[in-house]
């Protein structure tokens, strides 16, 4: 493959928003050639993407479409390639971002030309984190991935939108400053931050203890594991609609592809070492967090607390080690980023009409919004778990990978489950249910077509993942094995090692 | 007469600012036409530094070098001081400031600058710091009426003045220990377990470090920025550092190169204290002159923890990291003359917020620079 | 075939849900009718596999498959899932064509009817099943449309909250059940049903260590599988939100919480029954656990007023049976009373839905009375139902029913002996609740004050046909199919899809116990009467001279006030107590807003340095120096 597919996917929307700039406008008003442009691009990207996607080689672990440039000569290389795992992530993006930006459409209403240009850039970031193979690439990717964010909480969030983002970007940072420490160090350990060398050559492994807590300190943020979650349900309030459906779909799934890509990939010896403190910390977080969730009052913080929840499986499964737990994890988080993306517009659409986010606020609304109600249900199902959506295939999946290692935390995972229906449906009933008490509410309108066509793609993908997952597995499957053997024999010899 | 020929730009500047005085002198209202002067001078100079750095050499008895390492220290003091007095032109007619010595005490410090940045011994090097210093003095209370502005040339000239006792002390001490005042001589007589030569190196030091304020010889800085007039503190901010981290490796790598284990330690210790006194500090400024004073002094610390490495390659880190930062600066500066309301300028940063609304563009360039002042990749300030 | 009896129904549910815009009445008809033809073959496919064997294996296409975890989506039709289809099938179709009158006021319609079909989908993809996970898919599948269908009325608070109730009851089972799964592949390494079951006796006597407890895997297996039984089942403990699901409209509690659904958990333990057989504190703790149910749903059903509720804890009280039969080893038994029960107990719910139509939704049997004369098809079904369900001899109920007390006694472990007992004791609490239903509502004296007794006539067509369909059903379908599933020859029909180790010996009945249990229930029949008709001051009597025991019964054992204090309660405190004080207290206090606190109060102190004297500056300058020097002294 000649042509530098990677870097077109990954820059074709920096492209995108590079035109959009040029578009003028006055403030605030409609610019319709800003959308078009942003909705084009997105859209090809997203095809182009299902191609490389269709035509990504799925017999062989290695990585591929490999693009190669010197950048910095002898230190950093700029080094795109993807495997059976990162193509799915990127899919999940270029998928979410063209209805982010529909979304975004109607709902933001001041300097929407502005938004458009954070997603595109944003967008352009997010693939190019899933593309890298140099960890400086990486990390520089991770990191400006928090720009656009911030903005977009910043500028079109709500009344505390300062707080939040500045909690945001600090957590966010503090987090990958140790990493970028560990990127430093593995270039002095290994002389090269060319992640297949890494791969081949390995780290030694008194090295890899506090390397992997470094990244993990990046990770954990960003997934975000208990107890560094609190910026998440604070950044969701305050971020605008498709600011939390970025947020929710995508920008936590970059720790738990770190998870997957570095920490297992790079350092098995120690990942074996702290696989309790990540089973403790996810435990702790799946119950906890889910019992938060029942008792919010917030619509979106209750989406977000219940997004630490499932996260928490995640985790959970990629330190398993088996093929169920991992792939369960890769798909939990692709099944989350449709869900999580799917419930934020949900609430956005009661948003736009109410401007309230509070779940009293609500209530009856099934006989003005049978459309609404109803893909509601799908996706709060599809939160819950329920068999025939796809929250089921990764959560059921990673319960059975942890449960051929430890039975304590499957059985305290599964308790999640049990909350987890307990809170959704108590949510769905308190907004959708019972008498309308609210008199603005009279007044409520039923999605609209792009509305209803945005949570309907959703959820047909929501449940069309659930039918048939067997995509999602045969897309993985060689790079999960690929994975687990690398850890295994990685685990072998350093047992033969120390004796 | 062979010398002369590398000290060209020298030479040209110092009859050229003579002849700006003579203009401003006898005609009135100069200042228009000096200032056009004097940026044209800027930029004959960098051409003409460009156009004679094919050799290097030492020159008058190896007092002063001519090397690629002070013609790039020029040519950034060059161009810095180009884009400052290009930003800041209105503001200095704003300030009704427009006077034609402005621009010539500007010039007269470059002067000095380009002596110390070229020296190779330690008394041509402390009589262009002096000539610098004397001209940032002036700079610094040029808003005569103002009587912030005479504070702050107040307290720079009276602990300036310290710091240069201190330096001279140091100079003469290590002269005595070391028998010589060229720099390479200095190095070769330089054993480490000199106490003479320590205690000379770390007077130097202290010196060294008021000027580029580093903790904890930063104290001036803030209460400078803010007093100065912006104009001024852009490039308070900005040129200086250069010269003064310029002189700063040359001395760790020319003088002292062979007692490298005993200065290591101080550098250490300045640049992690400046490093977090300049982001702790910044954090309660309500002035954003005195933000970008504890900013100043943060990147400092991150400049010298190039030089602390003592590495030909933590050497060049540095420079790499004060052209980065002169960019970013004057990038800020930039922004921060732009912000006015109601014709006035705006220092406080409460005020600030709207600023947004009016200056979109704006904003979001200050935007941009802030996020690499704070070290965000992609952007330039990560890579330092 | 298979395939059409399966997708027959989702059909019927997609394009009744489209078609609603032309008219409720199209999906109506098209839900009726789809389902109706899945009867029919279902019925064609049980004769066919009865008279020739024709049973197989369909594999639609493989769902999940990541490493050695393969699951398919696949028909499996063998004797227990060809009966089960019929019940299923044949209950769900009358339901739907009584559910066309009952609900014919209710604006949402088509709803209802596209959830009922979606509801008889999940129960056959449950049903018929050739793995664990997809039984699960069913099994939450038909719990999502119980939920569904409970909170129909979705204006109702108290409907919403039994939906919910329900749903996360049957969460706690299901938790179980996935614990029960999750054991299952791991151990065994597949979850398929020929598979697991071929290797379970070479595990029977594994010990493994389970959260530090060594036991035995087949014991720990059946047991978390039958926890997700209790759930789906309504067993004790795990009962609570049954009577609550009475919320939803009555076909709804006829179809899913008597006559099917509910059943789940029972032919869950029947099809494990290879596994089951393996370890015997698991087969008596179903044992227990159904005579406690038994038990106790029947003592809480003689005090209940609301007409639904008594129906409800009776089928609580059936599943029992049902439980210890399976529990003490007779799984065709416990099968043949699941069959029965289906039709006498769709029969009485939709005879006393009937009974709520024609009175305007007023369900306190208190209020009732004397009906029997205006709705004469009503009453007469109520009573053949009523006959059915107490065992009244010759009547389907006599024959499952009283099988079961025979098989516990033929069992002669202690456990048997006892659970014999129970189902004798239990046999006349079911007759006395279930006259007391019967005379209250039918006979006596009129007791409503909102309606005129005038106003009140017999139902429909489409709801007394379906009543007689079911009459027909409960009289003979205990006569006609008993010598098939229970008889001396049962493994002719049950083949290998049931598996009993330990064959029953049937010389050994004595005969009073074949005796015992229908002359108490006849008896019974005029001692009601006397009771509630006749003297009702006596019964009064009692009531105040136990009133404590009464109140304990009226109110459910107080299990619903025991549960809120111990479970909800506590739950949502720690909720808040994790939100308030972990998240906002504690770790946004110590982590960021902490460190930004103690960040500003070190850089206001920074700044106090900066106090703006020159001398100051000077001195700290001075200090700097001293101190570099110092350190150069010291330092060499």
């Amino acid at each position: 493959m000649n042509f530098p597919i990677l870097s077109a996917i990954t820059f074709i929307p920096l492209i995108g928003a590079l035109f959009v700039f040029l578009t003028r406008s006055e403030r605030d008003e409609k610019n319709s050639g800003a959308i078009y442009i942003s909705i084009f691009t997105s859209i090809v990207n997203f095809f182009i993407i299902l191609f490389v996607w269709y035509s990504i080689d799925k017999t062989t672990s290695d990585f591929q479409f490999i693009e190669e440039y010197n950048w910095i000569s002898g230190f950093i290389k700029f080094k795109f390639g993807i495997d059976g795992i990162s193509i799915l992530f990127i899919l999940l993006t270029a998928f979410i971002i063209p209805i982010c930006i529909f979304s975004c459409i109607n709902s933001v209403k001041t300097r929407l030309k502005e938004f458009l240009i954070a997603l595109l850039v944003l967008e352009t970031f997010i693939i190019g984190v899933f593309c890298s193979l140099d960890l400086v690439i990486f990390y520089l990717f991770f990191e400006a991935g928090l720009i656009p964010m911030f903005l977009i909480i910043g500028i079109w969030g709500g009344p505390r939108k300062v707080y939040s983002a500045f909690k945001f970007f600090l957590f966010t940072l503090l987090g990958s400053v140790l990493m970028l420490v560990a990127i430093i160090a593995i270039y002095w350990i290994s002389g090269t931050t060319d992640i297949t060398e890494i791969y081949q050559t390995g780290i030694p492994s008194e090295y890899q203890y506090l390397l992997w807590l470094a990244f993990f300190s990046s990770f954990a943020v960003k997934l975000p594991m208990w107890p560094v979650h609190t910026w998440l349900p604070d950044a969701h309030v305050e971020a605008p609609t498709a600011g939390s459906v970025v947020l929710a779909a995508i920008l936590l799934k970059m720790g738990g592809y770190g998870f997957i890509r570095f920490s297992v990939g790079m350092f098995p010896v120690a990942s074996e070492y702290f696989t309790p403190l990540i089973f403790s910390l996810s435990t702790i977080a799946v119950i906890y967090t889910s019992l938060i969730a029942l008792m919010q009052k917030d619509m979106k913080k209750l989406i977000a607390y219940s997004s630490v929840a499932h996260m928490g499986y995640v985790t959970i499964g990629i330190f398993t080690f088996n093929k169920q737990g991992i792939e369960g994890s890769i798909v939990q988080m692709f099944s989350h980023g449709l869900i999580s993306a799917a419930l934020f517009l949900s609430v956005g659409v009661l948003y736009d009409r109410t401007h309230s986010r509070l779940i009293k606020t609500y209530g009856g609304i099934v006989n003005l919004m049978p459309k609404y109600s109803f893909l509601f249900m799908i996706f709060v199902l599809g939160t819950l778990g329920l068999p025939g959506t796809s929250g089921f295939v990764g959560e059921f999946l990673v319960l059975v990978g942890v449960f051929k290692v430890n039975y304590l935390v499957a059985i305290l995972a599964s308790i999640g489950v049990i909350l987890a229906a307990a809170y959704t449906l108590w949510l769905y009933k308190r907004v959708v249910f019972g008498k309308m008490e609210n008199i603005q509410l009279k007044k409520i309108k039923d999605v609209n077509l792009s509305e209803a066509v945005i949570l309907g793609v959703l959820s047909a993908a929501v449940l069309f993942f659930g039918f048939y997952p067997d995509p999602l597995f045969q897309t993985v499957n060689v790079s999960v094995d690929n994975l687990i053997n690398n850890y295994n024999t990685d685990i072998q010899q350093n047992i033969t090692l120390k004796k | 007469m062979l010398d002369l020929n590398f000290i060209i730009p020298e030479i040209f500047l110092t009859l050229s600012i003579l002849v700006f005085v003579l203009i401003g002198v006898f005609v009135k209202n100069s200042f228009e036409i000096i200032y056009k002067l004097s940026l044209f001078l800027i930029f004959l100079l960098i051409v003409i530094i460009f156009s004679n750095n094919n050799e290097y050499s030492k020159i008058f008895n190896e007092s002063i070098s001519i090397d690629m390492f002070s013609i790039y220290s020029k040519i950034l003091i060059l161009i810095s001081t180009f884009f400052i007095l290009f930003i800041s032109k209105r503001y200095i007619i704003d300030i009704k400031n427009n006077k034609f010595e402005y621009p010539v005490i500007v010039l007269l410090s470059i002067l000095g600058m380009f002596i110390m940045v070229s020296s190779n011994d330690l008394i041509v090097f402390y009589l262009g710091l002096e000539l610098q210093s004397l001209a940032l003095y002036i700079l610094a209370s040029i808003d005569r009426d103002n009587i912030k502005s005479s504070e702050a040339g107040i307290k720079y000239f009276v602990l300036s003045a310290l710091s240069s006792g201190l330096l001279l002390y140091g100079c003469s001490l290590v002269y005595g220990f070391a028998g010589s005042t060229n720099f390479e001589t200095i190095s070769n007589n330089t054993q480490a377990f000199n106490v003479g030569i320590i205690f000379g190196m770390v007077f130097i030091l202290v010196g060294l470090a008021f000027k580029v304020s580093v903790v904890p010889f930063h104290m001036w800085t803030p209460d400078v920025y803010q007093g100065a007039p912006t104009s001024v503190t852009s490039f308070f901010s900005v040129v200086p550092k250069i010269a003064g981290m310029a002189i700063f490796i040359k001395f760790m790598y020319v003088p002292f190169r062979e007692i490298l284990d005993q200065w290591q330690y101080i550098l250490v210790f300045m640049s992690i204290a400046s490093m977090i006194l300049g982001a702790v500090g910044a954090m309660a400024q309500k002035n954003i002159k005195r933000l970008m004073a504890y900013s100043s002094i943060g990147h400092m610390g991150y400049a010298l923890a190039g030089i602390a490495s003592g590495t030909e390659n933590g050497f060049k880190s540095t420079l790499v990291y004060i052209s980065i930062y002169l960019v970013m600066n004057i990038g800020a500066f930039g922004c921060i003359l732009l912000m006015k309301r109601d014709g006035k300028y705006i220092e406080e940063i409460n005020q600030l917020s709207g600023v947004s609304k009016n200056h979109p563009l704006m904003s979001l360039g200050f935007l941009i620079i802030l996020f690499s002042l704070a070290g965000i990749p992609p952007l330039a300030g990560f890579f330092c | 075939m298979e395939y059409a009896i399966l997708f027959l129904p989702l059909i019927g549910a997609l394009i009744g849900y489209v078609i609603k815009v032309f008219g409720d009445i199209y999906s109506e008809i098209v839900t009726t009718l789809f389902v109706s033809v899945a009867a029919i073959l279902s019925i064609i496919l049980f004769y066919n596999g009865i008279v020739y064997e024709d049973y197989g294996n369909y594999k639609i296409y493989q769902w999940i498959a990541s490493g050695t975890f393969i699951v398919n989506a696949s028909i499996n039709i063998d004797p227990l899932s060809g009966i089960m289809l019929v019940v299923v099938s044949l209950v769900s179709a009358l339901v739907h064509i009584y559910s066309i009158g009952y609900m014919s006021h209710d604006p949402d319609k088509p709803r209802f009817m596209c959830y009922l079909s979606l509801f008889t989908f999940a129960m056959f993809t449950l049903v018929v099943s050739d793995n664990f996970l997809q039984l699960f898919f069913g099994w939450e599948g038909v719990g999502l449309c119980s939920y569904l269908l409970i909170g129909f009325w979705h204006k109702k608070n108290s409907a919403n909250n039994a939906a919910i109730k329900a749903f996360i009851v049957n969460r706690i089972g299901d938790f179980g059940f996935a614990i029960g799964i999750f054991l299952i592949f791991i151990f065994f390494g597949t979850l398929n049903y020929e598979e697991v079951f071929a290797l379970a006796p070479n595990f029977a006597d594994t010990e493994i260590n389970f959260l530090g407890l060594e036991v035995n895997l087949i014991t720990v297996t059946c047991l978390f599988l039958f926890i997700g039984a209790m759930g789906k089942s309504a067993q004790f403990f795990l009962h609570t939100w049954l009577p609550d699901a009475m919320e939803g409209p009555t076909p709804v509690s006829a179809l899913i919480h008597a006559a099917t659904m509910v059943t789940a958990g029972v032919f869950l333990v029947v099809r494990c029954s290879p596994i089951f057989e393996y370890s015997q504190v698991a087969l008596n703790f179903v044992a227990i656990v159904g005579m406690i149910t038994a038990l106790f749903a029947a003592s809480v059903a003689i005090a209940q007023n609301d007409i639904k509720k008594i129906i409800a804890y009776s089928t609580c009280s059936q599943l029992g049976y049902m439980f210890f039969a399976a529990g003490v080893g007779a799984y065709h038994v416990a099968i043949f009373h699941l069959f029965t029960h289906a039709f006498f107990k769709a029969l009485l719910f939709l005879g006393s839905g009937s009974v709520i139509h024609s009175l305007n939704d007023e369900q306190d049997v208190r209020n009732m009375g004397d009906l029997w004369k205006k709705m004469p098809i009503t009453w007469f079904a109520m009573v053949v139902g009523t006959l059915a369900l107490t065992g009244f001899p010759f009547l389907s109920g006599f024959y499952s029913k009283d099988a079961i007390i025979e098989f516990a006694f033929l069992k002669g472990t202690n456990v048997g002996y006892f659970a014999a007992g129970i189902g004798i004791m239990t046999a006349v609490l079911t007759a006395l609740y279930s006259w007391r239903l019967i005379f209250k509502t039918f006979h006596g004296k009129y007791n409503n004050k909102n309606l005129s007794k005038s106003e009140i006539h017999e139902s429909g067509l489409t709801i007394t046909i379906p009543l007689l369909l079911l009459v027909v059903g409960s009289i003979f379908s205990g006569f006609l199919f008993k010598e098939f599933l229970i008889g001396h020859d049962y493994n002719n029909f049950w083949k290998d899809s049931i598996l009993i180790l330990e064959k029953f010996d049937h010389s050994g009945i004595p005969l009073w116990l074949i005796v015992i249990t229908p002359l108490f229930v006849t008896i019974l029949i005029p001692v009601s009467f006397y009771l509630y008709i006749k003297k009702i001051n006596v019964l009064d009597g009692i009531v105040l001279k136990y009133k404590s025991l009464y109140n304990f019964l009226l109110n459910k054992w107080y299990f619903d006030e025991l549960y809120n204090q111990i479970i909800i309660k506590p739950t949502k405190f720690i909720g808040s107590f994790f939100w308030e004080k972990g998240d906002i207290k504690i770790i946004d206090r110590l982590g960021p807003d902490g460190i930004s606190k103690i960040i500003k109060i070190i850089s206001n102190k920074s700044s106090k340095f900066q106090s703006g004297y020159i001398y100051d500056y000077a001195f700290i300058m001075l200090i700097g120096l001293s101190l570099l020097l110092t350190f150069f002294i010291f330092y060499k």
